[in-house]
């Protein structure tokens, strides 16, 4: 055989001589090349966006579905199972899910629009440690509730109970009921804040409550106002007494709390009396004479004070506050010392002596009538009133997946004229604003979905929850939350039953190779589960389907660019008979002819697989730079659509080679065999 | 030998039983009319063609027997061909006709070119290295495709009417080159040919019908003709 470098030398300087060959040649593999680097490339691309929406390497574990009679008799799957799949050499980790039982509506805002949305069917419980994305979430990703020593667990009084109108009014408006009348310096902590949207109003700053009247009889009588005109009442008490006061006494004494606290109740008193004074206080109830009398003197107090004056005049007993104020009472004289003092607390609202004693319950309603809504809580953006406990709780913390994300970008954003949000901004969001700014109200026992709401006879109620970061495990359409709500929730709408069977089984697998055995331990008859459909794997079929397609058009067109080559080069050998008859003549052996035509296919396919590479990166970034602009949003729309791995250029350059070498073949073998003296003796 | 070409009714027998030794350092003339078979056995002592049977050795080397390979390598460093077309490539220039077979040798040398170069100065060419074939008149032509066949030092010089294309001039100066050859580097010289004016040079004419020898000759024929030359 020649000397290698001989080769090459040669081999170029036949290609140099005769350019229209080589472009006749090598235009196919160009086309051919460019189209299998652009496809192999697209199809890895939306591989990779595929396993982003469907990850692969988890596989969950489903009840098959059974049902007899239109009942659903399902295996269940509950901690035992678990237990008996932790148990399998094939699986490295289990973790059990759990839908929500029962219907549920959420509502929140999101950038000042109202959002509602149905959480019944689109919630789901994981373990805490399952989602474990970043710092904040790992903070604030847990069941909060199991935490009972929270200092920041206040006694509070929700607004209205009907959830119903929680959630289905406006949020940001305390619903009507709400509104209390009479008491204008009543609402301490701005209801607002209790409703996903409300931006925490600052508290009215209270007039500077004066001290609690140390007694009584300043002040505080007030009274009573025209209510009791009648008799004796007013005359009694220490205070002002002047009993009948029929005037709009009140106003005067200290008692008019500006305080926020006043309930709504009846302790508002219509008559003007109302009002200011440190009664205001909790002590909403009873202290409320129906008279205007309304002592709101320091009375209010907590109410409690039985020392209403029974006089006519203050209508109701238990109108005085205990307090000596209890003005009003028709000669009631001082019932008790002076009641413990009214606090500010920390948190801006008014309260009685509960600031000592956080835990304590909300004042109870003697009269069965509502109470004032009573809101102390803390930091709103992370702990809110709850209906049931009556007391602050922190917030359900719930993750999104990115899927959630791009589906309200691309089903609601646009069509809702909202903002649009990616997980960047989700992010940016929370961090810069905290997390106000995406924290919902859910329903709990309702829907948004009209008369479905019938499994449960359980009255609704509300829940608040926010969101604490976007997760690569969150359920893909849904909120996630700990798997303790959850539990909780279906418990008290459903029963026990509902609380311990999960909806699935995530499981991890040691390795891939694992999910064949796997799958056939699910099938036996003892164990009667089976995998979810992993529609990521169908999908991954679809993908390697078009992208067989893809490659079949691609070898399609190169193995007409090699067909076209083996003509073109048999033109070419018989054009070159004389030449390569002397190249026999002078020492070249069939092999070195052979390599020498060879040479100058494979270096028509290295050429022609460099052009086509380059026209796929051209063809590539102009489709990127169209797709940028030119195509609108939609899920998992990728910056490139197209993924030039290493080894598809390699593949590429390395096909296109040895296809021009296949082609090259036969007019090599052809070009060998010639009889060099008839090439050379016929001109 | 044999030698045929075609099958069937078309085969054509082109040799039919040639007999014939060339010694180290003759100067044999074929000659003959056309298609009696001059230029296949010429081709077949160089190895280009293969008889039907018999036994060719060239050089010591049974190129019958031998493979491909070897044969290829005889006609680099040991044969020489020169023919009537000249057989010039024509996109290399005349120094690099004149190396080619330096591309086919297994042992690599430094010194192609020079060895190049003193081959043209040999045929007289010396400044025409870099013209291409194209430029040159035929005589030239034949020059360069003679400094070619003498590039391996040959031992043995294969021509194909090597003055077929030549006017007598240039004919006769290649006629005397090749004699000085013989006699001076003891280059054994087969000659095919239909010009008395080159065969008159041969020690020893063969003549040629039909695939078959059917004179030799040396001294006499040489002289007679020489006579009229």
């Amino acid at each position: 055989m020649m000397p290698a470098k001989n080769l090459v030398k040669m081999v170029l300087a036949n290609t140099v001589r005769s350019p229209r060959h080589f472009i006749l040649s090598s235009f196919g593999i160009v086309i051919g090349i460019g189209a299998f680097v652009l496809f192999l490339a697209l199809t890895q691309k939306a591989g990779h966006v595929l396993e982003e929406v469907f990850p692969l390497d988890e596989v969950q574990v489903v009840a098959p579905r059974v049902s007899l009679l239109g009942k659903d008799t399902s295996k269940r799957l509950d901690d035992s199972t678990v237990k008996m799949i932790l148990a399998r050499p094939e699986v490295a980790s289990a973790v059990p899910r759990m839908n929500l039982a029962f219907p549920a509506a959420g509502r929140g805002d999101f950038e000042g629009s109202d959002l509602k949305f149905e959480v019944g069917g689109f919630s789901d419980g994981v373990d805490a440690s399952f989602v474990q994305d970043d710092e904040r979430i790992r903070e604030q990703f847990k069941d909060w509730d199991a935490i009972p020593s929270d200092p920041k667990r206040l006694a509070c009084v929700p607004p209205g109970p009907d959830p119903e109108d929680a959630v289905r009014n406006a949020p940001g408006k305390p619903p009507k009921n709400m509104i209390r009348a009479g008491n204008p310096g009543g609402n301490g902590a701005n209801g607002g804040d209790l409703w996903g949207g409300g931006s925490p109003a600052p508290a009215p700053t209270p007039p500077p409550a004066p001290p609690p009247a140390p007694d009584a009889g300043s002040g505080s009588a007030m009274g009573a106002g025209s209510g009791t005109g009648t008799g004796p009442a007013a005359g009694s008490a220490p205070g002002s007494g002047s009993g009948s006061g029929s005037g709009p006494a009140a106003g005067s004494g200290p008692a008019a709390g500006s305080g926020p606290a006043a309930g709504s109740g009846p302790a508002a008193g219509s008559g003007p009396a109302a009002g200011s004074g440190p009664a205001a206080g909790s002590g909403s109830g009873p202290a409320a004479g129906s008279g205007p009398a309304a002592g709101s003197g320091p009375a209010a107090g907590s109410g409690s004070g039985s020392a209403a004056g029974s006089g006519p005049a203050a209508g109701s007993g238990p109108a005085a506050g205990s307090g000596p104020a209890a003005g009003s009472g028709a000669g009631a004289p001082p019932a008790q010392p002076a009641p413990p003092p009214l606090v500010i607390n920390q948190y801006g609202s008014i309260g009685t002596g509960t600031a000592e004693d956080p835990l304590r319950p909300a004042p109870a309603d003697p009269n069965g009538k509502k109470l004032n809504y009573y809101n102390p809580c803390p930091d709103p953006d992370v702990y809110y009133c709850d209906d049931a406990e009556r007391i602050c709780k922190h917030r359900v913390p719930v993750v999104l997946s990115s899927t959630v994300v791009e589906l309200y970008n691309n089903q609601f954003a646009k069509s809702h004229g909202m903002p649009m949000a990616d997980e960047n901004l989700v992010n940016f969001l929370i961090q810069s604003r905290g997390l106000s700014a995406m924290r919902f109200s859910i329903g709990l026992g309702n829907t948004t979905i009209a008369g479905t709401s019938t499994v449960t006879k359980k009255k609704p109620r509300r829940v608040e929850a926010v969101v604490v970061g976007v997760s690569s495990r969150a359920m893909q359409v849904g909120v996630t939350m700990p798997i303790q709500y959850i539990t909780r929730w279906n418990k008290e709408y459903m029963g026990e039953e509902a609380a311990g069977a999960y909806s699935s089984i995530i499981v991890k697998l040691r390795d891939r190779t694992k999910l064949a055995p796997f799958g056939e331990w699910l099938k036996d008859p003892n164990v009667g589960l089976r995998l979810e459909d992993n529609l990521g794997e169908r999908f991954a079929t679809v993908i390697f389907v078009i992208r067989l397609l893809f490659l079949i058009i691609s070898i399609a067109i190169l193995v007409i660019a090699i067909i076209n080559i083996g003509h073109n080069f048999f033109i070419q050998v018989s054009e070159r008979r004389r030449e390569i008859g002397i190249m026999r003549a002078v020492g070249a052996t069939e092999g070195d002819v052979m390599l020498i035509v060879l040479g100058e296919a494979a270096l028509i396919g290295i050429v022609g697989g460099l052009l086509g590479i380059g026209l796929a990166l051209g063809i590539g970034w102009a489709w990127n730079t169209y797709a940028a602009t030119g195509i609108p949003r939609f899920p998992f729309k990728p910056e490139s659509w197209f993924e030039f791995k290493t080894w598809i250029w390699g593949s590429a350059l390395g096909f296109s080679t040895l296809f021009c070498i296949l082609g090259g073949y036969l007019p090599a073998r052809r070009a060998a065999k010639m009889e060099p003296a008839q090439a050379l003796t016929q001109n | 030998m044999t030698k045929s070409y075609g099958v069937g009714s078309a085969k054509t027998q082109v040799l039919r039983g040639v007999n014939l030794d060339v010694m180290p350092g003759e100067l044999v003339a074929l000659v003959g009319q056309s298609g009696s078979g001059k230029s296949t056995l010429l081709n077949i002592i160089g190895g280009l063609d293969m008889p039907d049977a018999g036994e060719v050795e060239v050089l010591g080397v049974d190129t019958l027997k031998a493979g491909d390979a070897k044969r290829a390598r005889l006609r680099n460093q040991n044969i020489g061909f020169v023919f009537q077309a000249f057989n010039l490539l024509d996109h290399l220039d005349v120094l690099g006709n004149v190396t080619i077979p330096a591309a086919f040798a297994k042992q690599k040398k430094d010194d192609t070119r020079e060895r190049g170069r003193e081959a043209l100065r040999r045929v007289g060419l010396a400044d025409f290295a870099h013209r291409h074939p194209s430029e040159l008149s035929g005589g030239q032509k034949q020059r360069v495709a003679i400094a070619r066949a003498l590039f391996g030092a040959p031992g043995l010089l294969l021509c194909d009417e090597p003055t077929g294309n030549l006017d007598s001039e240039t004919g006769k100066e290649v006629i005397d080159f090749f004699r000085e050859l013989n006699a001076k580097d003891k280059v054994t010289l087969v000659i095919v040919t239909h010009e008395r004016r080159v065969s008159s040079v041969a020690q020893r004419v063969i003549a040629m019908r039909d695939g078959m020898i059917v004179e030799t000759s040396d001294s006499e024929i040489n002289a007679e003709g020489a006579g009229p030359a």
